[in-house]
């Protein structure tokens, strides 16, 4: 009947600003409710508002992005309804400001499971039992976030974690917060800062065994919410944790690790990527013996046959691999589980328990005509060809890539530098949209790639067998779609032709699933994907987990090293017979006496540049395009650090 | 007055018009709990413990303030009333002390005895502490706000019965309380001190600061004043320990002003003359009542006429005035009566 929700705040409103997604909207104000994405399309009128458990009022619309927690909204619109009841009825006097206490709790790291059920019970209690109407409205709020957010609260009280870097007492700096693996930013930079590169790195190296790889390679979540691009520019994070580890060289440079003196038996890793190594650094640090098996002949995943060498050059990644092999850690290459050796067999042969990290390497198919002609090439298996054969070479060919990812500008970079005469980027949506880290895609287009945005493959031209050249049509951007972003859709008859001999596919990866090797593994496997718990990364098999692309599809390589590093501590905690999951403390925010003498340098000082090879020289070979922070650099750099682990 | 019938918990039960469902469950015998209804105020609605099911009505109405209806089908223990009630109950509970026995109200508290009907146990709630805004200045009663769970019968007795309006709630929500215009002690305020919301208050928070319970009680009038209100005196031995007013009394209803129900301390007081004394050489010595009347009858010889004049008081019966006139005017021979009142 009314407008959706989806119109009013796309059409009308114009849609969320700076780039960042939906989270969910607030109608009928403090007493209304919350309703999230997948209620896009509710239409806006009485009825509906209210089944949704909302409510039309005239407290306006508040629409919130993802820098929003949705249990400070709660508590937030829960604290008015609260100072506004009356108070002459008990369940809205006493009941709300039971309520609010358990918010507070809550959101201060105090709360615990059991909160959740009470704050069910005495939503249902001030509906049914309350006076008037604001008493019946007041647990809206809340009650419809623990409905559709309940994830966050859970966040809160088991994880001590609020991933909008809202609520205070959870949240040591933006930057720390951010960070899938919670590396303590402020630290190693202010490290960085008095000239102690080492103990930065060792700093780093206590959780994340790929300072160097992350250093070069990571999307910089941090970066995005570091308080000082509020100020100027965001800290160069990333480019310092490189700068690091280029600086001291690992193992000699680096403190030893300390490995624990018991022995908690045999383990064994599945794949050797991130997920799988970063398990191997720590299950071997707390006293087990590791053995990871690697289907491939070489060692780290797609950090070795993904991303391509001109971003991530072998030599880094493989000291660092070497470093996790001192620890005794013993990686067989060549050995693909559900073929060379079976998972069960593995347990029999006294693996006490067993980490899974294949990764997601499977090449998703455009299933357009013509796409098992020759000349077609999978994004992913064409970056494992370049990577692993030195012969290929692309001289005078044509190249279209189609896709908007990591996967997509790697293969038109990597095509680029095995002498392609012409790359070309097909994308369906604008190049606002493009997943791609926005350095690559201006990186790329640098190099001489051509972005063809707003277009998409039809059919892949040809006769006998070869690629003749691939068919597209234009694309506009049509309704909504609920990741907030607008729906590509074919403008009839706009076709056009791209005169190329090859097509690389880079559309998105699944696992190969082959390790399971058929039947009697239906319990670990959801829509292509392992099931793992978030927490402890545990599957439904006792002393099997599972973690990394293989269980979120493809993500980031400080992910799969997140992953791995939840899955060790919950494997420790399995092999010595303890409770999976512990919530950890909060963290200490005390401030140290040397806060007082830390003044970050003034606003308007610049970031630091990364340098860079020039592109037309650098767009002939593999050489790493970024070439380092100076010292001098680096250390003004850590500079600009606000400190906010120590704001008061 | 024209009866009809309702079904209350499948019991017929006749009610009249203008009654709640409260009111006629009540005259049926049919106990539902409640804390703020009262049947000398109007329905307030407030603590929600009197909520019921009504066949074809919408939610849980109250029975304090739902008329019954002829036909009405009420339940009073289905599993949402109780949801309510018990939750009502255990949030009072949460934010309440908890020292009943050394309480005032110990044993005759409403909020007490309906935690025991609704048989809490234990305690979900986390425990809220309100500030313990104590007020010790009316010298009858003491007012500890930490005990009151804001029924509000204070307040509407206070203005509905006695029009006086003294206290009043203070604030909203959690921070709601029940104070004086200008938050004074109550001394200051307009209160009559007349106990009236110390009598109906369901609990501790209102309590006289005579702390000792009757033994027995004994039925009479107060002798202040002529309106003659029906008092129960609570004694204690020999003590008179406490007076309340009688609600069955036609002149009362159970209402009392200050001095009938706290004005009787000078019954048991220690400085109370307890025989007559008359004075020897500039000292009052104690005498016997015959010593006593005749130095009375012999003196009063000396003054018939209009040099005598009789005062009488308020506080005697109709019949005691009208001997001391007939004794003034036959006896001593004047017409000069008169009485306290008038003065
Ligand atoms: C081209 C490309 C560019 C990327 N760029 C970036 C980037 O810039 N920044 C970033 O953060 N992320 C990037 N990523 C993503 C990142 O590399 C992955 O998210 C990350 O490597 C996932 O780690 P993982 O350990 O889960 O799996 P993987 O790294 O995929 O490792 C899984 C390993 O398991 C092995 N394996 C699979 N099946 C078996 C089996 N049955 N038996 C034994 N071994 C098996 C595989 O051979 C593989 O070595 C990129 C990915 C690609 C493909
Ligand atoms: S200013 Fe420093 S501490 Fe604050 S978010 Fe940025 S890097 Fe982190
Ligand atoms: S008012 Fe009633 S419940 Fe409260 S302490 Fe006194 S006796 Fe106990
Ligand atoms: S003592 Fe009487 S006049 Fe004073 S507040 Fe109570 S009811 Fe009112
Ligand atoms: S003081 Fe007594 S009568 Fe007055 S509101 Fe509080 S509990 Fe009710």
């Amino acid at each position: 009947m009314g407008i959706k929700l989806r119109d009013v705040i796309y059409e009308v409103g114009g849609g969320i600003p700076d780039h960042k997604s939906f989270k969910a909207a607030q109608t009928g104000g403090p007493i209304g409710g919350c309703l999230p994405s997948s209620l896009l399309d509710l239409p806006i009128d009485y009825e509906s508002l209210t089944q949704a458990g909302a409510m039309m009022g005239s407290g306006g619309l508040i629409v919130m992005d993802e820098s929003t927690c949705m249990v400070d909204v709660a508590k937030y619109f829960l604290t008015f309804a609260q100072s506004e009841s009356c108070g002459k009825c008990v369940p809205c006097r006493v009941g709300s400001k039971q309520m609010l206490e358990i918010m507070e709790d809550i959101a201060a790291g105090r709360g615990e499971m059991e909160h959740l059920d009470q704050l069910q019970y005495l939503s249902k209690l001030l509906k049914m039992g309350s006076l008037c109407a604001l008493g019946g409205g007041t647990p809206n709020p809340v009650l419809s976030t623990l409905e559709h957010f309940r994830h966050e609260y859970e966040e809160h009280i088991l994880d001590k974690h609020c991933s909008a870097g809202v609520c205070k007492s959870l949240v040591v700096a933006p930057c720390q917060n951010t960070c899938p693996l919670g590396t303590p930013v402020p630290q190693y930079v202010g490290l960085i800062a008095k000239g102690a590169f080492q103990e930065a790195l060792d700093l780093v190296r206590e959780d994340n065994p790929f300072p160097g790889v992350c250093g070069r390679v990571c999307p910089r979540p941090c970066e995005s919410a570091c308080r000082r691009g509020t100020v100027d520019e965001p800290v160069a994070i990333c480019d310092l944790k490189r700068f690091i580890a280029d600086e001291v060289s690992l193992p000699e440079g680096s403190a030893p690790v300390v490995v624990a003196a018991e022995d908690l038996g045999k383990v064994a890793v599945i794949g050797s990527g991130p997920a799988g190594l970063t398990a191997a650094y720590h299950l071997a640090k707390q006293g087990c013996r590791v053995t990871v098996f690697e289907a491939l002949p070489v060692v780290g995943g797609m950090m070795a046959v993904g991303i391509p060498e001109y971003r991530l050059p072998r030599e880094v990644l493989n000291s660092e691999i070497r470093a996790i092999e001192e620890l005794a850690v013993q990686i067989h290459t060549g050995m693909r589980i559900g073929k060379d050796i079976d998972l069960d067999e593995l347990l029999a042969r006294g693996f006490r328990a067993v980490f899974v990290a294949v990764g997601a390497h499977q090449s998703n198919k455009l299933g357009i005509p013509g796409e098992e002609r020759q000349g077609v090439l999978h994004g992913t298996n064409f970056l494992r060809d370049v990577n692993l054969n030195g012969q290929l070479s692309m001289a005078g060919r044509s190249v279209a890539v189609v896709g908007g990812g990591d996967v997509a500008i790697d293969a038109a970079r990597s095509a680029l530098r095995l002498a392609a005469r012409e790359v070309h980027v097909v994308y369906r949506r604008s190049s606002e949209e493009m997943p791609a880290q926005q350095a690559e895609i201006r990186a790329a287009a640098e190099e001489g790639v051509k972005f063809h945005y707003l277009a998409a493959p039809k059919q892949v031209l040809g006769g006998n067998g070869a690629v003749e050249g691939l068919e597209c049509i234009r694309m506009q951007l049509g309704g909504w779609d609920s990741s907030g972003r607008r729906r590509p859709e074919p403008v009839a008859g706009s076709e056009f032709h791209l005169d190329v001999d090859v097509l690389i596919p880079a559309i998105g990866q699944s696992p190969d699933l082959g390790l399971f090797n058929g039947n009697g593994h239906g319990d670990l496997v959801n829509r292509g994907l392992i099931m793992a718990d978030r927490r402890t990364m545990a599957t439904q098999r006792p002393g099997v987990f599972a973690g990394g692309d293989a269980v979120t599809g493809p993500a980031t390589v400080i992910q799969a090293i997140a992953a791995g590093a939840k899955a060790a501590k919950s494997m420790v905690r399995y092999l010595k017979g303890e409770e999976l999951f512990i919530s950890p403390g909060l963290p200490d925010k005390t401030r140290p006496p040397e806060a007082d003498s830390w003044s970050p340098a003034e606003g308007g000082t610049a970031r630091s540049r990364m340098p860079e090879l020039d592109p037309e020289r650098r767009k002939r070979d593999f050489r790493e395009v970024e070439t380092g922070l100076t010292r001098q650099s680096a250390v003004r750099e850590a500079g600009r650090c606000l400190r906010c682990d120590w704001e008061e | 007055m024209e009866t009809f019938s309702l079904t209350i918990d499948g019991i017929p039960v006749a009610a009249q018009h203008g009654q709640t469902i409260l009111e006629a469950a009540r005259t049926a015998g049919i106990y539902i709990p409640n804390l703020c209804a009262d049947p000398d105020l109007a329905p307030y609605g407030a603590c929600r413990l009197c909520v019921v099911e009504v066949d074809g009505a919408r939610g849980l109405p109250t029975a304090c303030s739902t008329p019954a209806t002829p036909g009405m089908v009420v339940r009073t223990d289905t599993p949402n009333v109780n949801m309510v009630r018990r939750g009502v109950v255990e949030l009072l509970i949460s934010d309440h002390p908890e020292d009943c026995l050394t309480c005032p109200r110990n044993q005759h508290c409403e909020l007490q005895k309906i935690a025991a009907y609704v048989g809490v146990r234990e305690q979900r709630f986390r425990k809220l502490h309100r500030p313990p805004i104590v007020d010790d200045s009316n010298p009858f009663f003491r007012r500890d706000l930490s005990k009151c769970i804001l029924c509000g019968k204070c307040v509407r007795a206070c203005a509905e019965i006695l029009n006086v309006g003294a206290v009043n709630f203070i604030n909203r929500g959690y921070r709601t309380y029940i104070g004086t215009l200008g938050e004074r002690p109550l001394v200051e305020s307009n209160c009559e001190s007349c106990g009236l919301c110390v009598e109906v208050c369901p609990t501790g928070a209102l309590a006289s600061k005579n702390g000792k319970a009757p033994s027995r009680e004994v039925n009479t009038i107060c002798g202040y004043c002529a309106v003659g209100c029906g008092i129960k005196l609570g004694v204690r031995g020999q003590e008179l320990v406490g007076s309340t007013g009688d609600p069955e009394n036609e002149v009362n209803h159970g209402n009392l002003c200050v001095k009938g129900r706290y004005g009787y301390g000078f019954v048991n007081h220690a400085d109370r003359l307890t025989s007559p004394l008359i004075k020897k050489d500039g000292d009052f010595v104690k005498a016997s009542w015959d010593e006593a009347l005749d130095l009375i009858a012999e003196n009063f010889g000396k003054h018939r006429g209009d040099a005598f004049g009789v005062l009488s008081s308020a506080r005697c019966t109709n019949e005691e005035n009208y001997l001391i006139q007939k004794f003034a005017r036959g006896v001593m021979g004047t017409n000069n009566v008169d009485h306290c009142a008038r003065l």
